[in-house]
């Protein structure tokens, strides 16, 4: 059942719907550290939509339809989303006039699209310490993962033009994030000086750090937990016998098999099923009249033997 | 006299699916397996308890789309149908295993449990186990917590606070409409912390929340009990870290308990193993052969040969296990003690789902566990979290560290390739509602808008598309890898339903009917009020 917990080979999902592939994923790039070379501007003019082709469906009631989303929105801005202590997530949309203006600012043909990663200092401060640019290629629409490298520190992200002379023309600028810490802090409470000693303080951590790079808990503990061992499959063969026993009388009549009563369906037929072990099975079946005054017996014998080679 | 304390806190959360277009739908029985294997037992195990008067605590998270399931009458009425089916085979079973005496007695037990199912569902609660749950809670030895409304990952909402605030505001106001009480205490989805939501809580009235171990150890300033005390954010909000010595043994695949080769196994299941002809009335949605939930193996070993599982046997290593992560509690809390000087809590926090449906003796082992605690040692006690709070006011000031209990510890499982194409557009349409929200902000209360006109019921369902389309299930589903194409429908289902409603309302152009279809389908949280969402 829930998805929450078994990536498992074995629970296959089993709709026939067929699988529906995001362009979008098709195009999802891993994270990569900053490209030493950026593409060429402008890109290509087939900018990626951002969400999957609309799924393939069985035919329910009253289907309404859903509109696929759209490719953008027609707006120009950056989105800056912190993944973990080190990386960083962007996403952006420059629409076509405003790629135009910045071009033609510029007055560079060469210019190229950047992403530009501000480090700012601890404190809220408005003046960024740092920088560093990432090219990147999909102008319309894009994602890109960058490797900011320091855990608890605050960031945003411009993307812009830059010339062959390193001027830069900013197209958005993005919100500013904090990437999560990675230890301990430094800030101590004198009231509250740990209980611990540096010692303890040192196996709990390496503890916690040993659980997150573990499967995690969450979702995928579950699975983890019943993980079924990958045992070596080869080819395989598996093969089960079964014993239908079917019948007709009165249907006001009182049927056993084996001595336990058999219901008889409104017609007075019956069938059994029994899978069937290796050994002689003595099957007795007795039908008796409503009024009790005539019985029959009908006994089938069956041997089964199994050979496997 | 106790030297600490032991919180075990059941997460219980399903993703909103319920499919009134089609008769039978394969995702639905996710619902319906976990009623019956855990939500169900888990029921029977804590009124046994209670029956018994064993003094125990437990702590049990029901997240606002699960409680809207179990309220729901059609979900109510396929499931009671497909319990019905499960009975049904079993009797088969019974019949069809008489020369196979290692397997007819499962088959009878099969069919005892189900029967059991059905009497505790209809007999016993009337088919509503909300209120079976409030019951529970109104005993005082369970506490129910909350969850964001739809789980949302909270840390990937772009710090959009009314997106935020709407997921924990409606879910405070569903668990009180369906409970009978506000929640004390909220289970943040996936443990996703970001510094700064703590205030968003205490906005809500919450009094506490949990988080990873690493949220807590790494907290500012340093906390001086690591994870055995919570710590109280400048909010006034508390908040607990998991343990993870205790989570470990029943988590791990390679220390934990569910791996035992006397445990049932999970995946040789009658769908798989038996006649397709057999089989096939029994199989959810279109046919394809998949699990039932009548299963005749134990693990037995890293084999593809299983043996037919002993139940008894089981029953045994479930009480054996039991006995072992008391004594592991017990050394844990004396060492803890004597260190910290204080009597520390352990927070061990689970999936619901894991007790009784993946871990077929979970419920077993939680019920002995349960009751050892409570008469075979006197080193520590089972407690809540609101609980211990009363009990144990004066805490360290200090703020949690962003984290979760995923993969690695942050937001990896919910950002990377295989996602992050909803970001944009779930971001898009926050903006959008909170837009939306705005401009119509006086409508519902304003002279003869009434709030069931039009408009109103407009903005109250893109209210719930978004929720819908937020669930961190859908992310999570990607990143796995199964059911995926399902995950992207429901992701991209939400977000074009969105859409279109704001662009009608934008431009003052409804359309009725299709509205009233997509209530219809779409109908969580039936009393939302859109201005959740004005900042």
């Amino acid at each position: 059942m829930p998805p929450r917990h078994a990536p498992d080979a074995q629970v296959k999902p089993l709709s026939t719907r067929p699988a529906v592939q995001s362009p979008e994923i098709a195009l999802a790039v891993a994270p990569v550290p900053p490209p030493q070379t950026a593409p060429p501007f402008p890109p290509p003019q087939t900018a990626p939509a951002l969400q999957p082709s609309p799924p393939v469906q069985d035919a329910p009631r009253d289907e309404i339809a859903d509109d696929p989303l759209p490719p953008a929105y027609g707006e120009d801005g950056i989105t800056l989303l912190c993944k973990d202590p080190y990386w960083l997530h962007a996403y952006w949309e420059i629409t076509e006039p405003s790629q135009q203006r910045a071009l033609e600012s510029l007055g560079d043909p060469k210019a190229r699209l950047f992403l530009r990663l501000h480090h700012y200092p601890r404190g809220g401060s408005a003046t960024s310490d740092g920088f560093y640019d990432v090219g990147v290629s999909e102008w319309r629409r894009g994602h890109e993962y960058l490797h900011c490298g320091r855990p608890d520190a605050a960031f945003e992200v411009e993307i812009g033009l830059k010339a062959e002379d390193g001027r830069f023309v900013s197209l958005a600028r993005s919100n500013r994030v904090t990437t999560p810490r990675d230890r301990m802090s430094d800030v101590i409470d004198e009231e509250w000086t740990t209980a611990f000693g540096e010692q303890e303080l040192a196996i709990l951590t390496a503890r916690a750090r040993e659980e997150m790079a573990s499967l995690g808990v969450s979702s995928f503990g579950g699975s983890a937990g019943l993980a079924r061992p990958e045992a070596e499959r080869g080819f395989w063969f598996v093969l089960g016998t079964e014993l239908v026993v079917y019948g007709a009388t009165e249907p006001d009549a009182r049927v056993t098999c084996q001595g336990r009563p058999v219901v008889l369906r409104s017609d007075g037929t019956f069938t059994l099923r029994f899978a069937l072990p290796d050994g002689v099975q003595e099957i007795p079946c007795v039908a008796t009249s409503a009024d009790g005054g005539t019985t029959m017996t009908i006994t089938p014998r069956v041997e089964q033997t199994t050979r496997r080679q | 006299m106790a030297k600490g304390h032991l919180a075990l806190i059941l997460h219980a959360h399903l993703p909103y699916i319920r499919h009134p277009e089609y008769d039978d739908f394969l995702e639905e029985h996710w619902l319906y397996e976990a009623i019956t294997e855990s939500y169900i037992p888990l029921i029977q195990t804590l009124e046994g308890l209670l029956a018994d008067q064993v003094p125990f605590r437990l702590t049990l998270s029901v997240s606002p789309s699960l409680a809207n399931m179990l309220a729901d009458p059609l979900l109510l009425q396929r499931y009671e149908r497909r319990l019905n089916g499960l009975i049904e085979l079993a009797a088969k079973e019974v019949e069809r295993t008489r020369w196979q005496p290692e397997f007819n007695r499962l088959a009878l037990r099969y069919h005892g449990l189900l029967t059991r199912v059905r009497e505790t569902f209809v007999d016993r609660h009337q088919r509503d186990l909300i209120a079976a749950l409030r019951r529970l809670a109104d005993s005082g030895a369970v506490e129910l917590m909350t969850c964001a409304a739809t789980h949302g990952y909270l840390p990937l909402m772009n710090g959009n606070r009314a997106s935020i605030r709407a997921q924990i505001q409606v879910a405070v106001a569903e668990h009180e409409r369906h409970f009978g009480r506000r929640p004390q205490g909220i289970w943040l989805p996936e443990c996703g912390y970001e510094a700064g939501l703590e205030n968003i809580l205490a906005e809500a009235g919450l009094r506490y929340f949990v988080v990873d171990t690493h949220g807590i150890l790494y907290a500012t300033p340093r906390p001086k009990y690591g994870v055995f005390a919570p710590i109280i954010c400048p909010s006034g909000v508390a908040a607990f870290g998991r343990d993870v010595e205790s989570s470990r043994q029943v988590w791990s695949s390679k220390e934990g308990y569910p791996g035992d080769y006397a445990y049932r196994d999970f995946y040789r299941d009658v769908g798989w193993d038996l006649d397709y002809d057999y089989v096939r009335p029994y199989l959810p949605g279109d046919g394809k052969r998949t699990s039932i939930g009548i299963k005749y193996y134990r693990i037995t070993g890293p084999t593809d040969h299983k043996e037919p599982y002993d139940p008894e046997r089981a029953l045994e290593r479930a009480a054996e296990h039991a006995g072992h992560f008391m004594f592991n509690r017990e050394r844990q809390v004396e060492h803890l003690q004597s260190v910290l000087g204080r009597e520390p809590i352990v927070v061990a926090p689970y999936d619901a789902e894991l007790f009784g449906h993946w871990w077929h003796e979970g419920l077993s082992f939680l019920d002995f566990l349960l009751r050892k605690v409570a008469y075979d040692q006197d080193t520590f006690k089972t407690i809540t979290p609101g609980e211990y709070l009363t009990r144990f006011p004066r805490l360290q000031r200090a703020t949690p560290s962003t984290s979760s209990w995923g993969y690695k510890g942050y937001h990896d499982v919910w950002l990377n390739g295989s996602n992050h194409w909803i970001y944009p557009h779930l971001h898009k349409a926050a903006d959008r509602m909170v837009q939306l929200a705005e401009r119509f902000r006086d409508l519902g209360s304003g002279e003869g808008a009434g709030f069931g006109s039009l408009r109103v019921r407009a903005l109250n369902q893109a209210a719930r598309e978004l929720l819908l389309a937020q669930h961190s299930d859908w992310a999570f589903i990607m990143k796995t890898g199964t059911m995926v194409q399902y995950a992207h429908r429901r992701t991209w289902t939400h977000l074009s339903r969105f859409n279109r409603l704001f662009h009608e309302l934008e431009a003052d152009r409804l359309d009725p009917d299709w509205l009233e279809v997509v209530e219809g389908r779409d109908n969580i949280f039936p009393r939302i009020d859109y201005r959740v969402y004005c900042r």
